[in-house]
């Protein structure tokens, strides 16, 4: 089921939630990542078409066009998982460096 | 007043009924679906002209190639927003899928 499975799209199950929510905080949550995940889409589409696409001496999209644009999304997701890594990272740092966390014993894990 | 029958009521909202909370949430989503709608036409919108209009402006009317442009370019558009969809799902399914097997190990 096609929107079942965009509905589920834009959720980070990697982090687990530390807070408990009530249930319709929950659902407002889910509904904000959905948008966002929407948003993202639109996002993405627009780069990808810019990036990959150029000849406009037809309406088919051409297979070059098409591994173009896989790789541009790959690529996409790829991007934002390292921003969210490096942006974790400093923040970090920033809140070590104001006193709240105590700094890790060990090194930090290289991802 | 309303006349629906009453399922059993949601802890979350107390007093509403099931069926009230269902159809308020396919209110949202419903209004959810026109911004997104709207958002994506902007952005093809916007894409195309990028594509296709000469940015010297010689005249107000679309040429003959602009508009035949425009129509190659917003077919092509769609179709790559179909696929872009596409591609996502199958990523975070796949993404899923490692997940739940890390976690089973």
């Amino acid at each position: 089921n096609r929107s079942s499975d965009l509905r589920r799209c834009g959720q980070d199950r990697s982090r687990p939630v530390k807070t408990a929510m009530t249930p319709n905080q929950q659902e407002q949550f889910e509904m904000h990542q959905f948008k966002d995940f929407l948003s993202t889409y639109n996002r993405l589409s627009e780069i990808c078409f810019a990036d990959c696409v150029n000849d406009f001496t037809s309406r088919n999209v051409s297979s070059s066009e098409d591994k173009c644009m896989s790789n541009c999304v790959e690529k996409f997701l790829k991007i934002t998982q390292r921003a969210s890594q490096r942006l974790q990272e400093h923040q970090t740092l920033q809140m070590e460096a104001m006193g709240a966390v105590p700094s890790p014993t060990q090194p930090p894990t290289k991802s | 007043g309303r006349t629906r029958v009453h399922r059993k009521s949601s802890m979350a909202f107390p007093g509403q009924s099931a069926a009230a909370m269902d159809e308020a949430k396919q209110k949202v989503i419903a209004e959810m679906e026109i911004e997104v709608m709207t958002d994506m036409y902007n952005r093809l919108t916007s894409a195309c002209h990028k594509k296709c209009i000469s940015t010297k402006y010689k005249e107000g009317e679309l040429t003959k190639g602009e508009a035949v442009c425009l129509d190659r370019c917003v077919a092509k558009y769609l179709d790559i927003h179909d696929r872009v969809g596409k591609k996502l799902t199958t990523m975070y399914a796949q993404d899923e899928a490692k997940l739940a097997s890390q976690k089973s190990q």
